[in-house]
């Protein structure tokens, strides 16, 4: 199984020069094993996904783990989506009032879009994310509710033995007096335990928190320290502030001191190999 | 198996508040309760920890104004948990440090996105 980022910035995109090296498109992952692909995230990194990795016939999968603009804006600009005859399946967090296709259909619709959901030529097929385990070819998915706001998902990927963790909007610390808590207490452990690769939200330094607290972001140092908690064996940073600059992210993680848990900050198209 | 966020988020808040409140699984199992209701229990959550249905009805017993144990249909606990349906009512309760206390308890049945029954959320209050 390996995995490439599309997009790797939290809340908006963030072009310019001093974002080159990271990225600076919104949350976008690809997965891929045995031929099959599986779409994370529909941020603004998955217009340029669409472009490199979508085949010419292929099925498509899209896990959207919730709802929040930097998560969803590039799925009217997809282009599978405005290919006759394709297949595009959306899975996506329930909610207790509206279907997923509905609560999308209010960003794919006029005014804030031109074109209606009923109106692009793929069949495009909405599900509510499952809490059971479910299988989409090689891969066999679990789905939880997980701390930010709105109804948010936690992703657990499995394929060929191997375990990633797609948990790029997270605030597990919301709330907690002394530290992360144990066990059954913690916010999305069941996702991420034992974690061959676990892709979690840093969004904010230890200071910026302090004045966003509620707004269901982690930082890198409670990050590492959910991850370690979890047992997972690696750790990419994601959901970067989107006016971090290269230089910034760099410094960011060198400062965390993690010699038996290796640390990255996720950057636009690089190979993980899981 | 891993508890549902919903009610890991009612923990956290549960624990900030200075109201005295108890959280139930669907099962009856004592899960959690905060420092203020511990004054009323008798003994704080990290002595106690979490309780089975039967060992939290003989560590803290409810009782009617005789000093008959609580009938099921007259017990807010058993009520919410037994029948889904929100009560309330005033007990005494003999607390695990042998106190007896006279306490308004109400208890609300939770339901969420993720599951139907998530639990009980108890509210105590001290009649002095």
């Amino acid at each position: 199984m390996d995995l490439t980022f599309y997009g790797v910035r939290g809340s908006f995109p963030s072009p310019g020069q001093d974002f080159v090296r990271f990225g600076g498109n919104t949350s976008s992952a690809i997965l891929r094993h045995e031929g099959r692909l599986l779409f994370l995230d529909a941020g603004t990194g998955i217009v340029r996904a669409g472009e490199i990795e979508a085949g010419p016939h292929e099925r498509i999968d899209i896990l959207l783990t919730h709802l929040h603009m930097d998560h969803v804006q590039g799925l009217g600009f997809f282009g599978p989506l405005f290919q006759p005859g394709r297949e595009v399946h959306i899975w996506g967090p329930p909610s207790t009032t509206h279907s997923l296709r509905k609560r999308l259909g209010r960003y794919l619709s006029p005014p804030l879009f031109p074109v209606r959901f009923n109106e692009l030529p793929a069949k495009v097929i909405c599900h509510d994310a499952s809490w059971d385990r479910w299988e989409i070819g090689p891969f066999s998915i679990n789905a939880q509710l997980i701390i930010h706001p709105g109804p948010t998902l936690g992703f657990r990927i499995e394929a060929a033995g191997k375990v990633v963790a797609f948990l790029p909007d997270h605030e597990p610390q919301l709330g907690c007096i002394k530290g992360l808590p144990e066990g059954r207490w913690l916010s999305g452990a069941a996702l991420a335990k034992d974690a061959d690769l676990l892709i979690h939200d840093a969004q904010y330094t230890h200071s910026e928190y302090q004045t966003r607290v509620g707004w269901g972001h982690c930082t890198p140092e409670l990050a590492l320290d959910y991850a370690r908690k979890v047992g997972a064996k690696r750790l990419l940073l994601d959901s970067h502030e989107p006016t971090r600059s290269d230089d910034d992210l760099d410094a960011l993680v060198a400062q965390l001191n993690s010699p038996e848990l290796p640390v990255q900050a996720a950057a636009e198209g690089l190979v993980y190999k899981v | 198996m891993p508890r549902p966020v919903e009610l890991i988020l009612a923990r956290q808040w549960c624990a900030l508040l200075t109201t005295p409140v108890l959280l139930f699984e669907p099962d009856g199992t004592l899960v959690y309760f905060n420092e203020a209701a511990a004054a009323l229990l008798g003994r704080t959550y990290g002595e106690s920890g979490g309780m089975s249905r039967p060992e939290w009805q003989a560590a803290f017993r409810m009782e009617d104004g005789l000093g008959e144990t609580l009938a099921k249909g007259e017990n807010p606990l058993a009520q919410a948990l037994d029948q889904g349906v929100p009560a309330q009512a005033q007990i005494a309760m003999r607390g695990m440090d042998g106190q007896l206390r006279v306490l308004q308890v109400t208890s609300v049945p939770l339901g969420s996105l993720s599951q139907t029954k998530l639990g009980v959320m108890a509210l105590l209050h001290e009649v002095r």
